[in-house]
């Protein structure tokens, strides 16, 4: 990460207090989302987001498992974010490890919903194929190969992406079988189930720099928050996770004044995330 | 050019993918086999006897390229120049830089060279102005003229015998450059020209194009006799940091930056050359066509760039034709 000196700083900061960011934008305007999918061919969903220089990649496997004994009409998913050391050279080794489980910690809670499975934003009773017996286990995995900022935002981007892109293959589960033995079954290769993503929450992290919030900060202006409050909100309205980074402090006003502004911004957000996603997978069927 | 990470429409690729092509034609004239890329083979008299520098080596009798780049002749030396390789300094480059360590009596800097470029302590400028040898209680003080994560602006002097750069910044033109911000190109990108400091008065903006590739873009500072002062007023200002709050950059002169800033970026994702006109143009064009700063690095904006690049060009063809 590059320093910066007193005065770019306090440049930095006299913008966002004047609402205008050193490149242009307003405090509460996002960065062009630019948003591909289809980028692994071996996956069965996967998405590429770029948001200005940030670049995430996410990946959708499914594999067919057990469920556990105490949701046998649940499926499992699991997400994992790994953030890569081309993004920056601290990341090498294990540098990134810190910054990788804080990334997916966020985005089980928001994704995922509580541990009874109530309130995930992906549904895991479609994920079930035999009650009891057989499930989908979903893999969802997120490379970070550039950060400039605002890496939850776009990998929630990049996860919703790839999960509208995600063809669960059919199975045919053979008719007679006794309660007990494992049922036969039969992966189709033809065709497949696409998942229903209108449930999916968005990210918008909003960052406090002086007495402002900004919405996708770069990372020269992360550098100088104080705090930063991230809020999954889906197409609803409704708060679907909230995390809290940053050592400082906040007043619970400022909370509640933070959980209106992420969820006024996160209408405009889904609707261009949405069309972005179209878009991208009307593209990659004409190539 | 890198491939183009924009959300563009159909009719927007096509009328990028038009200009590009008539860039492209008029440039390659002269130089159609100069432009080489990896195992191209280079075209040279193989009866001459001639050397072979960087990015050019032996294959099975012929000269093959092993970079992309352009190909450069120099008596006998054959070289291949590559196109994004990091910064060459030349002896008087304008270059800006960041401090990256304050050691003994001297600053390293980063410049995006392969090696820190080194500014020493006699080389720069005393606040007090008067010409005097250096004393060890400068030397403890070199903090309170740069410190690190500055941004300074130099001048190449020389190079020392292990490749390393030695800037110097006796004029009262360089210096710490403060209120602004600082961008980052690729360095092919910044041809040498004979002006690179760039006062815009229309704009009361500073633009200083640094060689490397590390571009300034900030408020009119006067020139240094400031520095003067600061030393007394520095102590004062590092107490009391709401003194500073209150003197934030004007919204107008920020939007001037800020459109210059975007300016900048927009020619350095389409990769054409950075000068101080193409920027006032291109600057110029958004104000005519109304469109927003933050606008600017949209799809739109790029695409109408780079028609106006197109236009220019054919037209200076035709004229000296």
């Amino acid at each position: 990460m590059v320093g910066l000196s007193v005065g770019e700083k306090h440049f930095i900061q006299g913008g966002i207090a004047q609402d205008l960011r050193s490149d242009g934008r307003k405090r509460l305007t996002y960065r062009p989302i630019y948003v591909e999918t289809g980028v692994i061919p071996q996956a069965h969903g996967s998405a590429r987001v770029r948001l200005g220089a940030t670049d995430v990649i996410a990946s959708v496997k499914a594999e067919l498992g057990k469920p556990s004994a105490l949701q046998p009409d649940k499926g499992k998913i699991a997400i994992y974010v790994d953030c890569s050391p081309t993004a920056a050279p601290m990341f090498e080794g294990r540098g990134g490890e810190e910054l990788s489980t804080e990334l997916s910690v966020a985005l089980q809670r928001c994704l995922l919903g509580g541990k009874s499975g109530a309130g995930a934003g992906i549904d895991p009773t479609s994920l079930v194929v035999v009650e009891g017996k057989v499930c989908w286990d979903l893999y969802i995995d997120g490379l970070v190969i550039s950060s400039d900022g605002n890496l939850l935002d776009a990998l929630a981007a990049a996860i919703k992406a790839a999960l509208s892109n995600t063809g669960i293959p059919k199975v045919d589960v053979a008719a007679e079988t006794r309660s007990d033995e494992q049922p036969e079954v039969n992966i189709s290769d033809e065709e497949f189930l696409q998942f229903d993503t209108s449930g999916i929450p968005v990210i918008v992290t909003l960052t406090k720099v002086g007495r402002h919030y900004i919405v996708d900060a770069t990372s020269e202006e992360e550098s100088q928050m104080s705090s930063a409050v991230s809020i999954s909100v889906n197409r609803k309205g409704h708060i679907c996770g909230l995390t809290k980074r940053g050592g400082v402090g906040l007043d619970p006003s400022i909370i509640l004044d933070m959980i209106s502004v992420a969820k006024h911004v996160s209408e405009q957000l889904i609707n261009k995330l949405d069309s972005e996603i179209a878009a991208a997978e009307a593209s990659e069927e004409e190539s | 050019m890198r491939g183009l990470q924009l959300p563009l429409s159909q009719t927007q690729r096509i009328r990028l993918q038009r200009a590009l092509e008539k860039l492209q034609s008029l440039s390659c004239k002269a130089n159609s086999d100069a432009s080489v890329t990896v195992a191209d083979t280079i075209p040279v008299n193989y009866e001459d006897a001639f050397l072979k520098g960087h990015g050019a080596t032996d294959l099975n009798g012929d000269l093959v390229a092993t970079v992309c780049g352009v190909v450069e002749r120099i008596n006998k030396l054959v070289y291949v120049r590559a196109l994004r390789a990091r910064y060459k300094p030349e002896v008087g480059d304008i270059v800006v830089g960041r401090v990256v360590e304050v050691s003994q009596k001297r600053w390293r800097l980063e410049i995006n060279f392969s090696l820190d470029a080194i500014l020493m302590l006699s080389s720069m400028n005393m606040p007090d102005g008067i010409q005097r040898r250096r004393t060890a209680l400068d030397e403890l003080n070199m903090r309170g003229i740069f410190e690190e994560n500055d941004v300074v602006c130099a001048e190449v002097r020389n190079f020392q015998h292990d490749g390393s750069l030695q800037l110097q910044a006796r004029s009262q033109k360089y210096g710490k450059l403060e209120k602004g911000q600082l961008l980052i190109v690729d360095p092919y990108l910044v041809k040498k020209s004979k002006q690179h400091f760039h006062h815009l008065e229309q704009f009361g903006i500073d633009l200083v194009l640094g060689r490397n590739g590390f571009i300034w873009v900030g408020e009119h500072v006067e020139a240094r006799d400031s520095m003067v002062v600061d030393q007394a007023n520095s102590s004062e200002q590092s107490m009391v940091p709401e003194e500073k709050n209150k003197t934030h950059t004007p919204l107008e002169m920020r939007q001037n930056i800020c459109r210059i800033a975007n300016a900048v970026r927009v020619l350095s994702t389409l990769g054409f050359s950075i000068d101080a006109d193409l920027i006032l143009e291109t600057v110029e064009l958004s104000s005519t066509v109304k469109i927003d700063i933050h606008d600017m690095l949209g799809s739109e904006f790029h695409v109408l760039v780079a028609e106006r690049e197109a236009e220019r060009r054919s037209l200076v063809g035709k004229r000296k034709r």
